[in-house]
């Protein structure tokens, strides 16, 4: 219990966050589960509707295993302590990192549940069907992840592909041969029948499998998985960073709050939501109001950037860098934070429905300037410590006409004496995170 | 009218707890030389960097580097200092944070130095890692590559030696020689007295504050530890 605890109380943000977007993502289940059969049956016959919910269904299995195989080695490096210390066996450790990592769980159960509906199966027997899935993918994964360097398993998967590449080059596997095994009896029985049989086989081949791993990795030394497996210091987007960062003051707070788990976690869950408005053909109006409120929860973590920016006052102390220069950079990054995926969503919205592109412009501006009034209005007091409340009466200050014009004059004014003067004596002490 | 090039310290005073800090310090360093600041633990000599960096406002004197007050916003271009304290950069990669310093500081001038000075510290490697998974020595690494980027007319390096590796000392002495050569001053300190007998022209050793004693070094005639032993009798 003392090692759940340790675990759960560190990142306490971005694991409340998942917790929140995981019990909204419920709630709202049966519109995104509506949404999902509208456009599958909307654009596809019967039966090529429940083909390509079969192969989205094994998609999300080969995704998850994948999934779990990097996170279960994290997982053992950044826990290794407690892992040893307390000499903690097999089931203990599995039950630590499925608790700790139930996304995996969730997602399977989501939405295998939901492709398992599209196939007929009743509400009940999917649920059943895939908590046992989810327990054999996590099962793999953690194989998979302890066997990653091994020859065999290499030679294996590369094998599979030189054989699938040898099949389609020679045309022996078509899009009707794919068709016919992916549709198969076999595969409907094993996968998506609803009777009770077939979940109890697969229950009692979970439970199976994990007294065979118990047994099998019950004295796996953790030291050795973690040996085995060098740090990656060359990250693959660093070269990619440089190329992109030319103008670094505009892309560093960027690529650092693209860095923070929770900023991620948000960004996908209000890409997805307004994807799915957008999809269900909302009015234009109603489609800029959710655009917009997305952006301007979003600047709450404008709070984040100003505690980062706040963190550097050095190294801005020992330069001559401008205000105006500073204001520049933290609204452009701040534009691109807010306003990435929102205007993305929206673009490919209007590409579809055109009587729609007077949004865009539109939204660019709101946000460019909910923008510039919160980063206005925290960095007045530069470095002082700020905070939601804040950020909350900016932008309540930002949507009053007229009066958020003169509080923008205001704001850049006192801001710009408090950067100006922050090399005399009388400059305000920075606080550090 | 012709600048004076030097970094004149005039009766600089900064105390605080009324007791500790710096008293009355007076010096004019030329650029163009290493100037050492010597003394034991709480004498002065981080306050009296920070104090020329224009960190610390001096209560009472002055600071001036060429003519103008390290304090202003003008000069700081020209201040190069050691930073000790690198965990704010945490998901910063190193070669972000050293990019970051040439635009803020240069305007994105010196950019083409990141890359020599990562291979010549040996950071090259470790480019795209974080700050935060840096080891104490690479970050001070780091810290000198950050005053000394741009060759500043002033570069202060508060215990550069602290925690870095045989080979990165002797790189540092290269670069401190190159510096100098480039017209830079250079105000180093330390507790390492071998080290700074073979790179520094001069030493201030401070006391209780104030300065102790200024000497200039000649080869093979200076010895620092028996100034040392002179001056804060141990």
């Amino acid at each position: 219990m003392n090692t759940i605890y340790y675990i759960l109380k560190n990142r306490k943000r971005f694991r409340l966050a998942k917790f929140v977007f995981f019990v909204i993502l419920s709630g709202l289940y049966p519109v995104i589960y509506r949404a999902a059969c509208h456009f599958l049956y909307s654009r596809y016959a019967y039966g090529s509707a429940l083909y390509i919910g079969r192969l989205l269904f094994f998609l999300l299995i080969g995704i998850l295993v994948v999934y779990v195989r990097f996170v279960f080695l994290v997982f053992v490096k950044e826990e290794w302590e407690s892992l040893v210390l307390l000499g903690l066996d097999f089931p203990q450790r599995f039950i630590l990192f499925s608790v700790t990592h139930y996304e995996v769980f969730f997602l399977q159960v989501y939405l295998g549940t939901m492709l398992a509906r599209v196939q007929g199966m009743g509400m009940g027997p999917s649920i059943a069907v895939n908590i046992f899935n989810a327990v054999l993918l996590d099962l793999l994964g953690i194989w998979i992840s302890l066997h990653t360097h091994s020859k065999p398993l290499f030679f294996f998967a590369f094998a599979i592909m030189g054989v699938l590449g040898i099949l389609v080059g020679t045309g022996k596997l078509t899009f009707e041969a794919g068709y016919a095994i992916v549709m198969s009896d076999t595969v409907t029985g094993l996968w998506f029948s609803g009777r009770m049989t077939s979940v109890a086989i697969r229950g009692m081949i979970s439970l199976c499998l994990l007294l065979y791993f118990s047994h099998r990795y019950g004295n796996i030394c953790v030291d050795k998985i973690i040996a085995r497996n060098r740090p990656d210091r060359m990250r693959i987007t660093g070269e990619l960073n440089h190329w992109l960062n030319r103008h670094l003051v505009y892309g560093k707070n960027y690529a650092w709050m693209y860095r923070n788990k929770d900023f991620i976690l948000w960004k996908i869950f209000s890409t997805l939501l307004l994807a799915v408005f957008c999809h269900a053909a909302a009015g234009t109006i109603v489609l800029f109001l959710l655009a917009h409120g997305i952006c301007l929860i979003s600047a709450l973590y404008l709070k984040d950037i100003y505690h980062f920016e706040a963190t550097l006052w050095e190294p801005y102390f020992m330069s001559d860098y401008a205000y105006t220069d500073l204001m520049r950079d933290l609204i452009l990054s701040g534009f691109f934070l807010l306003g990435d995926t929102p205007l993305l969503v929206v673009s490919i919205a209007c590409f579809f429905h055109p009587q729609n592109i007077i949004i865009l412009p539109v939204l660019a501006l709101a946000i460019l300037f909910v923008t510039g009034f919160v980063i206005g209005h925290l960095f007045v007091k530069y470095p002082a410590r700020q905070d939601y409340l804040s950020i909350c009466v900016a932008l309540v200050r930002s949507h009053l006409p007229i009066l958020n014009l003169y509080f923008l004059y205001k704001n850049i004014e006192r801001g710009k004496k408090n950067w100006e003067g922050r090399h005399d004596e009388n400059r305000p002490q920075a606080h550090h995170r | 009218m012709k600048t004076d090039r030097r970094l004149t310290i005039d009766n600089a005073t900064m105390l605080y707890d009324k007791k500790h800090g710096i008293k009355l310090i007076t010096a004019s360093i030329k650029l163009g030389e290493i100037t050492a600041i010597i003394g034991p633990n709480g004498a002065g000599k981080t306050t009296l960097m920070k104090a020329i960096a224009g960190l610390a406002p001096v209560s009472g004197g002055k600071i001036l580097l060429s003519g103008l007050s390290t304090s202003s916003r003008m000069c700081k271009p020209q201040i190069g200092y050691m930073q000790d304290n690198l965990n704010f950069f945490g998901k910063m990669t190193v070669y972000e944070v050293l990019d970051f310093i040439c635009q803020i500081k240069y305007r994105g001038k010196y950019r083409e130095e990141i890359e020599p000075y990562l291979k010549r510290y040996e950071l090259y490697e470790q480019r795209n890692s974080f700050i935060g998974t840096l080891s104490l020595g690479m970050k001070r690494k780091l810290s000198i590559i950050m005053a000394l980027i741009g060759t500043p007319a002033l570069i202060l390096l508060d215990e550069p030696t602290n925690g870095i590796d045989t080979y990165g000392i002797l790189q540092l002495k290269n670069d401190l020689s190159r510096c100098v050569h480039e017209g830079s001053a250079v105000i180093v300190t330390s507790h390492v007295l071998d080290f700074l007998e073979k790179i520094c022209a001069r030493c201030i050793f401070l006391k209780d504050g104030g300065i102790a004693r200024d000497i200039r070094i000649t080869d093979n005639t200076t010895d620092l530890d028996h100034i040392y032993q002179e001056i804060y009798g141990k």
